[in-house]
């Protein structure tokens, strides 16, 4: 990518966008069990630190699909 | 975890999505594609002057554009042409915005021209700004028609293939922002607008 692009988008992410100020989404998620599974792995290893009885989970699996409605606003 | 690695796995998702491009957002997007048209324009500026109305101002600066601009294209560097929305959707099925601008001969026939294969090369999404038609308007004026493929812009910068799952986008300017609402759909398939098909 363009350093330029590059940089440029960098900022958007680092700022949360507020330059789109005003800018909206409404969106429906469908989230597979491939999705859901891999959700909840990241989550479960994000939190070990902080939650140590983490540890104990040996397995979480997910069953069937999720429906997930987001609303956003910048 | 790449959250856009998941994307293909989220088939069935919809939604809609409305962007306001303000002018101070619009001038930064100009000074990127400027860093990326490498000297060939000096300035330009993108403003929304009105009810689904813009204004382009802008200075190509090769040797040639910029002799001749000294002398008749003064009035695109300093005032712009003013480009009128007349089809402010774009669908699948009828992808492109449709506009048009009055310039003067040397405009119409020199500068627009220019500034269009400039845009386009910069973007590198294909034919994203074509010219359509020209009409004499009388003594040294013509109306120039103008097509944008925002589908085409999408699919090229939006990553995972998102871009190929937007089925509309809807172009509204007023005198202060750009208002642009998408509406997107992933059925599992990948879309391509056909000038992106053709190039690969």
């Amino acid at each position: 990518m363009d350093e330029h692009v590059k940089a440029f988008i960098d900022r958007l992410i680092k700022t949360r966008f507020a330059e789109l100020h005003g800018s909206s989404a409404h969106l429906h998620l469908q989230l597979s069990e491939k999705v859901l599974n891999e959700l909840i792995h990241t989550a479960i290893e994000s939190q070990k630190d902080d939650h140590p009885w983490l540890e104990l989970i040996h397995a979480a699996h997910a069953k069937g699909t999720l429906g997930l409605e987001l609303k956003i606003n910048v | 975890m790449d959250l856009l690695s998941l994307y293909p796995h989220l088939e069935g998702s919809h939604g809609k999505i409305r962007v306001r491009l303000s002018p101070p957002f619009l001038e930064r997007v100009c000074s990127v594609l400027m860093a990326r048209m490498h000297g060939r324009v000096r300035h330009l500026h993108i403003l929304p002057s009105g009810e689904n109305r813009f204004r382009i101002k802008a200075e190509l600066s090769n040797r040639f554009y910029h002799h001749v601009g000294s002398l008749m294209l003064r009035v695109f560097r300093e005032q712009g042409i003013e480009v009128h929305i007349s089809q402010a959707t774009a669908s699948r099925a009828s992808p492109t915005i449709d506009g048009w601008m009055d310039a003067s001969m040397i405009g119409s026939k020199l500068a627009v021209p220019a500034m269009v294969a400039t845009l386009n090369d910069v973007l590198g999404a294909g034919e994203t700004f074509e010219i359509k038609k020209a009409k004499w308007l009388g003594w040294t004026s013509f109306r120039v028609f103008v097509a944008i493929h925002p589908l085409r812009l999408l699919e090229a910068y939006l990553p995972a293939d998102i871009g190929h799952h937007v089925t509309d986008v809807r172009c509204h300017a007023t005198s202060e922002a750009f208002l642009l609402d998408l509406h997107w759909r992933h059925t599992g398939n990948v879309t391509r607008s056909h000038r992106s098909a053709s190039n690969g």
